[in-house]
């Protein structure tokens, strides 16, 4: 079991043990009881921050690594951590925001680290938490969590949506800034079955309609079977026959899902400004790769910059993927 | 190679000891201007670590606060 990474590595986000870009999927190594080892089970999911990332297990352990300049990998400041290493305690989720973390234990406390210059920790007008602290307005009720750079959507257990941080595109409706979690409520009458953010808006899955808030302000009146987000672009694969994943937002470098591709029926994630898709038993990257977070294209006077089709990265399934800021994963069996 | 975005300069953080405003960058880094160079009537903030590049929208009134910062 490996946890393999490519991509923009300045700050050892890529938890290698190094601080070099690479283009070439390079495992990770885990600290565990002073030994230095491979991914130690499978992944439940990872998060990531401007130069920072979380690696949460589905047993429960969290593991952290890359820039911590203002405690934002929930550890005790330092420059940086070069390898994951773990983050005390028993964990639900996590999200990253650009200097920041939210992370939810095991009996539902929300606890927040980092700098956020604009509400984004919620702990009133304090801008930076060295440390774990929790979050007491939400003590108890974080069941999941999503970060963009600025902002954070909380879905608590009383099935209301908390929000904090900078909204100032109206993706939580009018108010610009939430300094502490507040209560937001969408001007949506269903159910709202997934939620995510890109940098400038709240996207929310109904059951037969998509609608983002914000600045792109979308309103998909189709059954989808699920989207996914990066900073200026959203992507959702819609429910027909076949299957087809669209693409809504920014395209200056790639970034929509690559058109021969987007029958193929493949999960797919995305990070900042890229994505990785599954299919034919490979792992293609698309959009802006400039960073080697979308491998090496082989094609003949390839800029290696933006990726409009699909380049392949990893042969075999992967057990879990992920993209993040300029990064791409992939957990292996 | 076309802007990657276009920003407003409230988004933008001013760091008063260097004279620049900030703004994250999709790679990890962040894109920078000068107040000086939005003064001149610049708006174009690049990244020193990758070839993005995005585009500040900003009104010259906008800048007021920051002068003498």
């Amino acid at each position: 079991m490996k946890l393999l990474a490519c991509g923009s590595n300045g700050h050892y986000q890529l938890g290698n043990g190094t601080n070099i870009d690479t283009n070439q999927l390079t495992p990770a190594s885990f600290t565990v009881d002073g030994h230095l080892v491979d991914l130690p089970s499978s992944v439940a999911k990872i998060a990531t921050g401007g130069n920072h990332t979380f690696v949460l297990l589905n047993s429960g352990s969290l593991y952290t690594c890359g820039d911590n300049s203002y405690g934002q990998c929930g550890l005790p400041p330092a420059d940086h951590i070069a390898v994951f290493t773990p983050v005390p305690g028993q964990w639900r989720d996590v999200s990253c925001g650009w200097e920041y973390s939210i992370l939810v234990d095991a009996t539902d406390n929300v606890f927040v680290c980092g700098l956020g210059l604009k509400g984004e920790l919620g702990l009133g007008e304090s801008t930076t938490s060295t440390v774990l602290t929790r979050l007491d307005a939400m003590c108890g009720r974080g069941i999941s969590v999503v970060s963009s750079m600025s902002l954070t959507l909380c879905r608590a257990s009383d099935g209301k949506f908390y929000g904090w941080g900078d909204g100032k595109k109206g993706q939580l409706g009018a108010k610009k800034v939430r300094w502490v979690p507040e209560v937001v409520v969408f001007p949506v009458q269903e159910e709202i079955l997934h939620f995510g953010l890109t940098k400038t808006d709240a996207v929310l899955q109904l059951r037969l309609r998509l609608v983002s808030f914000g600045r792109q302000a979308i309103d998909i009146p189709q059954k989808v079977h699920f989207f996914r987000t990066m900073w200026t672009c959203i992507h959702y694969e819609v429910e027909a026959e076949p299957c087809s994943v669209v693409s809504v937002g920014n395209n200056s470098h790639g970034q929509h899902f690559p058109n021969s591709w987007s029958q193929c029926g493949g999960v797919f994630e995305t990070g900042s400004e890229h994505g990785l898709f599954y299919a034919n038993n490979t792992v293609y990257a698309w959009g802006w790769g400039e960073h080697g977070n979308c491998g090496h294209s082989q094609v003949q006077g390839h800029d290696q910059i933006v990726f409009a089709d699909a380049n392949a990265i990893f042969k075999g399934k992967p057990a879990y993927m992920a993209g993040g800021c300029a990064t791409s994963w992939i957990a292996t069996d | 190679m076309d802007v990657y975005d276009e920003i407003e300069i409230e988004d933008f953080t001013f760091d008063p000891a260097t004279q620049l405003f900030h703004h994250p960058c999709p790679c990890g880094d962040k894109f920078a201007i000068a107040l000086d160079d939005l003064l001149d009537g610049e708006d174009i903030a690049v990244c020193p670590s990758c070839s993005l590049m995005v585009r500040v929208i900003f009104e010259p009134e906008d800048l007021d606060e920051y002068v003498d910062q």
